[in-house]
């Protein structure tokens, strides 16, 4: 029998309790893990989010992504300084434009594009530091348009009147940027694909979000402003020279880093005055810039000539260096028309026409062409100084003419043609009583006609000589180097052009001989080595022949604006040792400066120069390689003459060459110079550098803003570039204290020929030359050595033992070494070093003055005090001295100024005692450093031993 | 040995404990003794093949001479050495040293040797002392006559390559020692004729002897004789500075140098000319304190040649003077040159050292200016071996500013608001090296634009370094080195003996051996400064020779009486 068991009342909801159990277990559990766990982020109920439209890109951007391939255009238009980006060239790289203060859109391709092979166009953008790296902030400018992400999307109001007012209220006007990026689909390499459509997004940017991130943006064809949720899209507000490139100076070549890139082939550093004042008179030498415009005739066959003839451009500011043109004959009427002129607007335009290049003539190979000129008008006839455009043509030099032209009768020209005859042809000798008479400035009554049939007797000619100087490489056709030159090698080389008997600068170049049509230019060459030869070849002798009429430019003056003086304060150039004067051969670089410059006589501080070019190079520390000097921030692009005066840059003008492709020279067999034979097999290698080019910047530089920094513009790039004034602290020292060589002479006594001393004391004078002879004597070890043998000969001089020996000798002159063992060798052979005694302490003297330094510079007093001196002969010592291959001598005139500086005058001489060279005097040495080397020839006078380490004031 | 057998029955027995007993002790008081033996009556054998350790007779003939021209009394010279001898012996490079001095004791009565045990008595060489907290170590070496010393290292008497001894030189060392502290008595001239402030030894009660008196006694305490020297008067006989002159002070002038001199005169020496001729021609000094107020062209113009530009304005600084009653900023505590490598510091580098340095003051003062390059340095006109170097010696602080008279307003007035480091006194060192010998030779020029740089009120405050500083740059610029014949051991491939006595084997005396640990970081574990056993003097030898011999009488005795 079961025994019944008596159930709790809840049994029968066991079910349901156990469920409700297992819920608070569930629960309980489910709180436990809730709150071990972290907190999740909370809930950002203040975002939007957005459903897509039509358009749109996923994630929330204004339309897909595009990445750096796909975008192809970017322009940025705004209200002032508007750019573009854009893809061009083989690899489709991006290059850069922008608009110029006068609207027009400029592609941004600086000189050194054109300049330097070995430029990258990429090398111009600005680049910013991103983790390790730097990106171009071009990118970062199509990485900001090309992926909007946008945080609020707001539909635009339908009605107009509240649509304005909603768009005003979000910062769009007619003012806002405008962002066109053009886009198209890309292949796996990124490279656009074929046929794809080029399709557009055109942005605007109104204010920016009030939160502080983001910008309203609207996207042409949304009714929707949106609110970016970055700054990313900042980057179009950007100026222009922002994405440009800091640099100022090119970097060198990698191959150039072997060698020394200071070799600089030149710098000039110009201070500049800036005279802008109306009624200033403009003066010679000035760079003078003017409102003009150009004209120039339209070229035979020209699509679309205007009906006058003429390309026309708008007035615009022109720059003219009547410094480089002065002396040049085919700018003395520019030359004339400006100097003189006051800066102001000219009461009516002035007109200067400028004789360009004459026009060649085809001579044909069957038979000649007739030409005939019908002149319908004399514009202006034009004398070397002016141009007129009233009465006859009279004795005017050229006449600028209009003219219809016939060839073998038929009509050429569909407008007028303009030209320049100068009168003083040959082939218008028989015309030119006629031309003469023609009225100027109005139409011919009459028409008058030349005819003329061109033929190699009746043209006139301009002859064309290719010179080959040096043959810097020779490869074959995989560029593999090779040592002779074979007919279809590829040389690099140097040469330049004799055009009509004017020798023109040398060039360099690269030739390849295989695609050459001139059999005997091939011939020339071929068998050649590497070097320079000793005489230049000639490889090419060409004519041309010419027309009676010349191209030419006029320039309708409107305004002086204004003008700016240079006033050159140094100048020099690397030189290679075997063209060095060698009264200067002991730095690189020689004073370059004009020989009627006040300084040009001095050496230049080597130090000074390297430390420069070290600078202008961006050559670091611990490397030769030049790596360009860059500045701080790219300002402004374009050195258009509103931009130089905006920056202040017409302060100083700064000129720097690097060389480029610098190898060391070796020296060529000697060829015939007309076939190209070889007379003489030379193979030697030069103490000298010599470089494929050059590349040379111009800087113009500003005065130092309130934070000691300047504005540097630079040709090469045209850019205006913020930079520290550490790099151009030079520009405030003049020539004299900073960049003249302390030690008045170092050349190698080997170079010396003679030197003269002369004392004007109260208590010691007289004279005593010293001439040199050089012997080479061989050697026991092999090679030669320099004896030399130096004779003096005194002129009022006083010394008991000299003339005791004169006496005793009965000559007028002494040779030292005789001398010294005689008097302090008491007749046995002496030495000084490697010397006889005489020559060796000869060497003693001339080096004391080797080793004197200028120890301070005279002032304008001290300078003043000094010529009066010099005209009255005050000088106490003279030293003179005659260098080899130097054209005159040097002459150093010693004043005391007072107890402790003794003043040094230079000049050099003619024979007749004139100066060559206008004398400076700016510095002073010690007493004490004057007291030592002039007893040192006082010493030789007596036969006495000079050791520098225990000789002074005449010991 | 019995002790009963000193009483044995045999006499024979008797005789040999005894004489054993006397072996003993003789052996013992041999052993004692020895060392001293060789110490002082120079028992031993020099085994070195270069002979270290023995004088040469070049040295002997040197010193003979030398000595010979001076009268001198026993024990005039005394050469001191900061350490125990048993310390001398035990290093290698101080025992070479040691023995030649004794050496030279022996050999002449008035050469004495000392030596000194800093720790038990750190007084004794006090008097030697540049400034109060000069150190001196157990290396050093103190050679005196009268009041004239010179202190060195025991490495200088070695000429060293690579951390390693090379040849030693301490005969050319020890001689020009000798001809230098044996000079005739140095006089520090008080240079007159512009109105300076002088002492005037005879009237030591007078205006410029009581404006003088601590300057006075801190150049005697230095060794030097004071004297007065018109320059004015030797310009007008071409004479020169005395031959015993060390130092010349040029104090606080009011009129210019030179003046009439005649510029077209190639023979006449000017004031100027005279300074210079001593400065350049002989290893001369000069000190000089100018009143910035005052321009002396002549004078100026020549310490320009010395890199000394001197400024007319008055320095004022904020941040570094000292409190005046008007608040003046004039009162300028002088900043010390923390360079090392400095000249400064090499004066004054123990109190720049100090936490908080006791100040050097320079009141109502100007500045001077460095003359020559940025690198403060020239080559002298006409002479490759010679240079001239400026030194800073004092400065402002960054915040000094200077300050020109305006007749006006009768006061200073600030130029304008830069502000930076002046120099308020600097030296100037001429060195010129003998291309022959290769020693080089010191000038010095020391010039300070205040008046009052030297003065009574500055010097005698004992709570201002001013005492100290000038007192270490006094005995710097004011000491005349000699050098002797370079055939002693000049380190010039002229001398006939380069390098004194060349060590044949560089490798078996290294001056630093280093032993490290294998591993990273590769600590010293052992370093050895001695010179190795090949090279170590018969004296151990001789030091053993007895106690052997004994032990070999013992074992002897022993086997005789055991089985004999």
């Amino acid at each position: 029998m079961k025994k019944r068991i008596k159930q709790s009342p809840l049994y029968r909801y066991r079910y349901l309790l156990s469920v409700f159990g297992a819920v608070i277990v569930l629960v309980g559990a489910l709180l436990i893990v809730r709150y071990a766990l972290p907190d999740p982020p909370p809930a950002d109920d203040t975002t939007i989010k957005y459903d897509p439209i039509e358009g749109e890109g996923s994630g929330q951007t204004m339309f897909p992504s595009l990445s750096m391939n796909e975008i192809q255009n970017v322009r940025i238009d705004r209200t002032e300084g508007g750019y573009a980006i854009f893809r061009s060239g083989e690899n489709n790289e991006f290059y850069l434009a922008y608009e110029d203060e006068s609207g027009e859109t400029q592609i941004y391709y600086p000189p050194i594009c054109e300049l330097d092979p070995s430029f990258s166009y990429s090398s111009l953008f600005a680049t910013e530091a991103f983790g390790e790296v730097s990106i171009a902030r071009l990118y970062n400018l199509c990485q900001g348009v090309g992926n909007i992400r946008y945080s609020e999307r707001i539909p635009l109001q339908t009605d107009e009147q509240t649509r304005s007012e909603q768009l005003q209220s979000f910062g769009f006007s007619d003012k806002s940027v405008k962002i066109q990026i053009w886009h198209t689909e890309v292949d796996d390499y990124g490279r656009p694909k074929k046929d794809a459509e080029m399709k557009k997004y055109t942005l605007t940017l109104g204010e920016r979000v009030i939160t502080g991130v983001g910008y309203y943006v609207m996207l042409d064809g949304r009714d929707y402003i949106y609110a970016t949720a970055t700054d990313t899209i900042d980057y179009a507000n950007k100026d222009y020279p922002y994405y440009i490139s800091t640099r100022i100076t090119p970097q060198g070549l990698p191959e150039d880093g072997a060698y020394e890139p200071y070799l600089t082939t030149a710098y000039k550093q110009w201070k500049n005055v800036w005279y802008r004042d109306k009624g200033t008179v403009v003066v010679d030498g000035s760079r003078v810039t003017v409102s003009a415009s150009e004209w120039v005739p339209h070229a035979l066959g020209d699509d679309n000539p205007a009906a006058d003839g003429y390309i026309k451009d708008a007035v615009h500011d022109l720059t003219f260096h009547l410094g480089n043109l002065s002396g040049k004959a085919e700018y003395s009427r520019l030359m004339a028309a400006l100097v003189g002129q006051r800066i102001g607007e000219l009461s009516e335009p002035m007109y200067v026409t400028l004789a360009g290049d004459g026009r060649t003539v085809t001579l044909a190979d069957s038979e000649p062409h007739t030409y005939r000129y019908v002149i319908l008008c004399v514009e202006s006839a034009l004398t070397s100084t002016e141009e007129r455009v009233d009465g006859t043509v009279g004795d005017a030099a050229s006449i600028k003419v209009t003219y219809d032209l016939y060839i073998d009768g038929e009509k050429e020209n569909t407008v007028p043609m303009h030209g320049m005859i100068d009168l003083s042809l040959a082939t218008v000798a028989e015309h030119k009583q006629a031309l003469s008479a023609l009225s100027v400035g109005q139409t011919l009554d009459t028409p008058y006609e030349i005819s003329i049939l061109y033929d190699e007797n009746s043209a006139d000619q301009k002859t064309y000589e290719l010179y080959l100087t040096e043959i810097i490489a020779i490869y074959n056709q995989k560029y593999e180097t090779q040592d002779i030159v074979g007919a279809d090698s590829i040389i690099s080389y140097h040469y330049y052009y004799v055009i009509d008997g004017e020798k023109q600068p040398v060039q360099s170049g690269t030739h390849d001989l295989s695609k050459e049509e001139d059999a005997n230019l091939v011939k020339l060459l071929v068998g050649k080595k590497k070097g320079e030869l000793a005489e230049p070849l000639r490889l090419r002798n060409e004519v041309q022949y010419l027309e009676i009429f010349a191209d030419f430019i006029t320039y309708e003056i409107h305004e002086i604006d204004y003008f700016v003086t240079e006033e050159l304060m140094v100048s020099f150039s690397f030189q290679n040792a075997s063209e060095r004067d060698p009264f200067y051969a002991e730095s690189l670089y020689q004073n370059t400066l004009p020989a009627s410059h006040p300084h040009s006589i001095y050496a230049l501080n080597y130090g000074t120069c390297q430390t420069l070019i070290s600078v202008l190079g961006g050559l670091g520390s611990d490397t030769t390689q030049s790596v360009g000097l860059s500045g701080m921030e790219t300002v402004a692009v374009g050195l258009t003459p509103e931009i130089m005066e905006k920056y202040g840059l017409y302060a100083y003008t700064l000129y720097f060459e690097l060389p480029r492709g610098i190898y060391s020279k070796v020296s060529m067999d000697k060829v015939d110079a007309d076939n190209g034979d070889i007379l003489e097999e030379i193979e030697e290698e030069m103490d000298d550098y010599g470089w494929y080019n050059t590349l040379g910047v111009k800087l113009y530089i500003s005065e130092r803003d309130e934070k000691g920094n300047r504005y540097v513009a630079t040709d090469l790039y045209e850019t205006v570039v913020y930079i520290e004034n550490d790099s151009f602290v030079f520009l405030d020292y003049d020539f004299i204290s900073f960049w003249a060589r302390r030690q008045p002479v170092m050349v190698h006594v080997g170079d010396v020929e003679k030197v003269e001393v002369e004392y004007n004391m109260s208590d010691l004078s007289g004279k005593l030359s010293f001439l040199f002879s050089h012997e080479f004597r061989d050697m026991d070890s092999g090679g030669k050595y320099d004896r030399i043998i130096v004779h003096m000969t005194p002129t009022d001089f006083s010394s008991q033992v000299l003339a005791d020996y004169l006496a005793r000798t009965g000559k007028d002159c002494v040779q030292l070494d005789d001398y010294y063992n005689a008097i302090l060798g008491g007749g046995e052979e002496l030495w000084h070093g490697a010397d006889y005694a005489g020559t060796g302490y000869f060497k003693e003297a001339i080096q004391m003055l080797y080793y004197t330094s200028y120890r301070g510079i005279l002032s304008a007093e001290d300078k003043q005090a000094v010529e009066e001196s010099a005209d009255q002969n005050g000088w106490i010592f003279r030293y003179k001295i005659t260098v080899e291959s130097s054209a005159f001598p040097y002459v150093f005139e010693f004043y005391r100024l007072d107890d402790r500086r003794v003043a040094v005058r230079l000049y050099q001489e003619r024979p007749d005692g004139s100066h060559a060279r206008v004398p400076v005097a700016d510095f002073y040495i010690s007493t004490y450093a004057f007291k030592r080397f002039s007893g040192a020839y006082l010493a030789l006078a007596n036969a006495e031993a000079i050791d520098p380490k225990d000789f002074g004031y005449g010991s | 040995m019995k002790l009963s057998s000193l009483f044995a029955p045999s006499a024979r027995r008797r005789t040999f404990a005894v004489l054993t007993v006397v072996l003993l002790v003789l052996a013992l008081a041999i052993n004692i003794g020895l060392p001293y033996l060789v110490r002082y009556s120079q028992l031993y054998l020099d085994t070195t093949p270069e002979g270290l350790y023995t004088l040469t007779d070049r040295m002997v003939e040197e010193c003979d001479k030398l000595f010979s021209e001076h009268s001198l009394d026993e024990g005039e010279i005394k050469m001191i050495f900061c350490a125990d001898s048993d310390r001398l012996i035990g290093s290698a490079p101080a025992r070479a040293v040691y023995f030649m001095a004794l050496q030279m004791q022996r050999k002449f009565d008035c050469f004495s040797v000392e030596t000194v045990n800093l720790t038990y008595e750190p007084g004794a060489v006090a008097a030697y002392k540049t400034t109060s907290l000069s150190t001196i170590s157990e290396t050093d070496v103190i050679l005196v006559h009268g009041d004239t010393y010179r202190i060195t290292n025991i490495d200088s008497f070695w000429t060293t390559a690579s951390d390693a001894y090379w040849s030693y030189n301490g005969e050319y060392k020890l001689a020009s020692m000798l001809l230098s502290i044996l000079g005739t008595q140095r006089v520090a001239y008080f240079v007159t004729g512009h109105e300076e402030t002088v002492y005037d030894a005879e009237n030591p009660t007078s205006e410029g002897s009581l404006a003088c008196a601590t300057l006075y006694d801190l150049l005697t305490e230095r060794g030097l004789r004071t004297d007065m020297l018109n320059l004015k008067d030797l310009a007008e006989q071409n004479g020169e500075i005395p031959e015993d002159c060390a130092l010349l002070i040029i104090n606080n002038p009011r009129e210019d140098f030179s003046a009439g001199v005649a510029l077209d005169s190639y023979y006449d020496r000017s004031e100027c000319e005279i300074i210079d001729r001593y400065l350049v021609g002989r290893q001369g000094a000069l000190m000089v304190a100018k009143d910035y107020r005052i321009t002396l062209k002549n004078l100026e113009n020549y310490l320009l040649e010395w890199g000394f530009s001197f400024g007319d304005t008055l320095v004022k600084d904020e941040e570094e003077s000292l409190d005046d009653p008007d608040d003046t900023n004039t009162v300028l505590v002088g900043q010390y040159n923390t360079d090392e490598q400095s000249y400064g510091y090499a004066i004054y580098g123990d109190f720049a050292a100090l936490a908080s340095s006791p100040s050097a003051i320079v009141s109502d003062s100007g500045y001077v200016r460095c003359s020559f390059d940025e690198a403060q340095q020239i080559r002298e006109d006409g002479d490759f071996y010679t240079y001239r170097t400026y030194a800073p010696f004092l400065k402002t602080s960054a915040a000094a500013k200077t300050y020109a008279y305006d007749s006006v307003a009768e006061d200073y007035v600030a130029l304008d608001n830069k502000s930076g480091v002046l120099d308020l006194c600097a030296a100037s060192v001429r060195e010129t090296t003998d291309s022959q010998s290769s020693e080089s030779t010191y000038s010095y020029v020391f010039a300070a634009a205040s008046a009052s740089f030297l003065s009574e009120e500055l010097l005698s405050n004992t709570s201002f370094a001013n005492y100290e500083v000038i007192s270490s740059l006094v005995h710097n610029i004011a000491r005349v080195d000699e050098h002797a014949s370079m055939d002693l051991g000049g380190t010039s491939l002229n001398s006939s003996s380069f390098g004194g006595k060349q060590l044949l084997d560089t490798t078996i005396a290294t001056k630093k051996t280093e032993v490290r640990d294998s591993a990273p970081p590769y600590k010293v574990i052992e370093t050895n400064y001695a010179l190795k056993s090949g090279m170590k003097v018969f004296i151990i030898i001789l030091t053993a020779l007895p106690a052997v011999a004994a032990l070999t009488v013992g074992v002897a005795v022993a086997i005789r009486r055991r089985y004999l």
